[in-house]
């Protein structure tokens, strides 16, 4: 270990109270998106700067939505590494459901702080922001340059928090790689993500009355058919990069995604997966319908472009003439999204949670999507390590102490070995 | 005989003028249901009837949707005649896209315009009309004729003659059932195809939709048993002789006035999903998905028939269960009855139209009188944009109505005394 690694760590475990109740505090202010204010648990987040000595600034194309980013140049100069972490979590659902009587409760039992978001991603969020304040510290002791943003809008699709830097202030965001602390567990490192295709299709039918089936073809029946036909673009083979296909072929990486994501889970990955998500169909049960709308979520593994997909629904869609599709997911996404499973970072990542938490996290495609994409998708590699995800979006959401201080150490050290002087 | 029919339309060409004005009063109050609110339009009905001194009540369990229970006894025994009519009519239907105001009763061209012109004010008005000119004439009828104008018929309603037929039947059931909805004047209807609605749920896990390893899809196993559904379609069922009969001898007056298709649809299970509702978010797997089915049963099979048939293809399918939400014995009424031969001689007398007795494809009240082994009837206007803009009644065409009408109720109730 490094002086400046013991240093880190020390200086954790003499903060812990403090970075504990930064989490906390954290936690109890409520950003649920929608509606997605999150203005009040910004201006914490930015005191939470200042009182480190640090500048920020607030980039809100939408007031209600600021983004926070600091940024910090090193003397000499080197690599530049993104933090990210969004602000906004998941609705919170019934409060009375809530054991401590509220979503927002940050209420700690048995060892885990307990609220909404808490697990997505406030735990990760507030990891980046320690680390940043940790290594602002030891600045002549790093090269490059640190940029931390911390972003509303990613629950809903990121136009306004991610994507909008990207697209006005690329140079902050644009560096040699992005660290993130979305949920991973421990076992796991993320290295790409399906995409999603989601294709709203409307079946349209002239109805009539029920028990008149010579008048009218019917929405729903043309719709059941539609459903079978397009469960071959689960059948599509996708065509990987080396890289990634001896990363899904590996013992160790299948075992890591069953047992994180369940039984099938390896499998799923690499393949092309169909979710019906909603059937809509019919007014009255003695009417033929004349629309059925079915909403299609199709994900797409690294191999199977999203155009091939496309091509292969148009096929189908020849036999359906009164059938319309729309895309409802990003059009500009053109698949999935991955980078170099063998990546430095990654390796460093590994290698430092192994020591933290004595357990060396795979490096896993996942299915659900983030703002890691982003970077992935500007050829930057952007990697994921953060606390466990099964009680994300759940009435019991909530994260280890123990757990949320091993994001911190692995993320704090990560970024100083990343930037420490070679 | 002769004189008793000569009688009868002079009365009915005397009141003709007035038969207009009370169809188009009739028009002019509203009834749509829901929500079936009926009284202003049934006051349109008890106005006429009071006003031939004819004796009526006004019944029902819900004060804002009045049934008309009228009837009267006849000089000497004989057979008790129903006639039968709803006051309710379908919402108006795109009310942007009428060229008539839809409560505006208004006639162009010979034709009165207005919801629920041919669905069924015409034909109600036409047998609250025959009822007081048999009134009139009552000195010289056999057995006894009862008038059933109901308020809950459009969404099969427990107030209107459902409620009649349970509550009073020794008085609306009788020994024949006359019912006036419109249909086209050249068939009368005998028989109606059974509804048989289930509602099939599927219920799964779910989770999200990535995670597709992880849950049965409520959604394609409901698409999956769609598909199996059809297998009752392809079910081949042996209809009773007398009702394949008239199939076969009226299949190109079905296929004309029910267009194309509607003979070979006539004597087959059809099924429609009437309903698919299932999942709530795109990127979640559903958990839960609910078809309805409208299945219709030609006569010759049953209801359990079909059920253990549903049954057995629900059963193959993982988290599905059923549920029967209305189900009915597929029935028909003779179609060599007297009332059919009144109506066939009458139409060719007063239209020179030639009657068919056909099955139907829809449902009408009658089926409550049918399915308590009285013969029941429909005979009435051609339906005229039903539950559409625009609909109307041809009112040469329905004035030939009224009198067939008349003189069928009047055969039926001389009947013993005619020969």
């Amino acid at each position: 270990m490094t002086d400046l690694a013991a240093t880190l760590l020390a200086e954790i475990d003499a903060a812990r109270e403090e970075l504990v109740g930064f989490f906390q505090e954290f936690t109890r202010i409520a950003t649920p998106n929608p509606p997605g204010e999150t203005r009040e648990a910004a201006a914490f987040l930015g005191a939470f700067l200042a009182r480190h000595g640090i500048d920020h600034q607030v980039i809100a194309p939408v007031p209600e939505w600021p983004n926070i980013v600091a940024d910090r140049s090193f003397e000499r100069s080197g690599r530049h590494l993104v933090l990210n972490g969004h602000i906004d979590v998941f609705p919170a659902g019934d409060p009375s459901r809530w054991r401590h009587g509220s979503p927002w409760s940050g209420s700690i039992e048995d060892g885990r702080l307990y609220g909404r978001g808490t697990a997505d991603m406030k735990c990760g969020t507030a990891a980046s922001f320690i680390a940043f304040a940790l290594l602002s510290r030891h600045a002549n002791r790093l090269s490059g340059r640190l940029t931390l943003t911390a972003v509303s809008d990613e629950e809903t699709g990121g136009r306004w928090g991610t994507g909008y830097l990207f697209q006005h202030h690329p140079e902050l965001v644009c560096g040699d790689c992005c660290l993130n602390g979305e949920p991973s567990s421990a076992y796991t490192v993320r290295y790409g993500e399906k995409a999603p295709l989601w294709l709203v299709f409307t079946v349209k039918a002239r109805g009539a009355h029920g028990a008149y089936v010579h008048l009218s073809d019917s929405a729903t029946k043309i719709a059941a058919d539609l459903i079978e036909r397009l469960e071959a673009v689960t059948t599509l083979k996708p065509d990987m990069p080396a890289a990634v296909a001896r990363n899904l072929a590996d013992p160790v990486v299948r075992h890591a995604l069953e047992t994180g994501l369940g039984t099938g889970a390896a499998d799923t990955v690499a393949q092309v997966t169909l979710n019906i998500g909603m059937v809509e169909g019919g007014l009255k049960t003695n009417m033929i319908p004349s629309e059925c709308r079915v909403e299609a979520d199709i994900r797409l593994p690294v191999g199977v472009p999203k155009a091939r997909v496309w091509a292969m629904v148009r096929e189908i869609l020849a036999d359906f003439p009164n059938v319309s599709v729309e895309e409802q997911s990003l059009p500009e996404e053109t698949g999935a999204n991955w980078c170099d499973p063998d990546g430095e970072m990654l390796r460093i990542i590994q290698d430092t949670a192994e020591r933290i938490a004595g357990i060396r996290p795979a490096p896993v495609i996942t299915l659900a999507a983030t703002d890691a994409r982003f970077w992935r998708n500007a050829n930057i590699p952007a990697y994921i390590y953060g606390c466990a995800f099964d009680l994300v979006g759940t009435y019991d959401e909530s994260v280890a102490i123990e757990e949320f201080l091993n994001v911190v150490r692995v993320h704090t050290l990560s970024a100083a070995a990343y930037l420490g002087r070679v | 005989m002769s004189s008793l029919r000569d009688q009868l339309l002079a009365r009915i060409a005397a009141d003709e003028g007035a038969l207009v004005a009370l169809l188009g009063d009739f028009v002019r109050a509203p009834s749509p249901n829901p929500p079936g609110d009926t009284r202003s339009a049934t006051s349109v009905l008890t106005a006429w009837i009071e006003a031939r001194g004819a004796p009526f009540r006004l019944l029902g369990p819900d004060p804002a949707m009045p049934n008309i229970l009228a009837s009267f006894e006849g000089a000497r025994p004989g057979r008790h005649l129903v006639l039968n009519g709803h006051i309710d009519t379908f919402p108006t239907a795109s009310p942007d896209r009428w060229t008539q105001d839809p409560l505006g009763g208004a006639i162009v061209d010979g034709q009165l315009f207005g919801t629920g012109a041919s669905d069924m004010k015409q034909g109600t008005a036409s047998l609250v009309a025959l009822f007081c000119w048999l009134y009139a004439m009552r000195d010289q009828l056999a057995g006894r004729l009862t008038l059933t104008a109901v308020s809950d018929e459009e969404t099969f309603g427990p107030n209107g003659a459902r409620f009649l037929v349970e509550h009073h039947a020794d008085e609306v059931l009788g020994d024949c059932l006359l019912n006036a909805e419109p249909g086209a004047p050249t068939t009368v209807r005998f028989a109606e195809k059974s509804p048989l609605w289930v509602a099939i749920e599927v219920q799964t896990m779910g989770c999200h939709g990535a995670y597709t390893h992880k849950s049965a899809s409520a959604t394609k196993i409901a698409a999956a048993l769609i598909e199996d559904l059809a297998e009752l379609e392809a079910i081949e069922v042996a209809l009773p002789p007398a009702v394949a009969g008239t199939i076969d001898a009226g299949a190109s007056e079905i296929d004309r006035v029910h267009l194309p298709g509607a003979a070979r649809t006539m004597g087959r299970i059809t099924l429609n999903i009437g309903g698919w509702h299932g999942g709530t978010l795109v990127n979640m797997l559903p958990g839960h998905c609910r078809i309805e089915a409208d299945i219709r049963l030609p006569w010759g099979t049953t209801p359990d028939t079909m059920l253990a048939r549903i049954g057995a293809i629900v059963a193959r399918h993982q988290g599905a269960s059923m549920q029967v939400m209305s189900r009915q014995e597929p029935r028909f009424s003779d179609p060599a009855h007297p009332m059919v031969g009144h109506i066939q001689r009458n139409a060719q007398a007063i239209a020179g139209w030639q009657v068919l007795p056909i099955p139907s494809l829809a449902g009408t009240d009658a089926r409550l009188w049918r399915e308590r082994g009285v013969p029941a009837f429909t005979y009435g206007t051609t339906a005229t944009n039903v539950a559409m803009a625009d609909e109307h009644t041809d009112l040469d065409e329905w004035l030939k109505v009224v009198r067939i009408h008349a003189l069928s109720a009047l055969h039926y109730l001389t009947q013993d005394s005619a020969s």
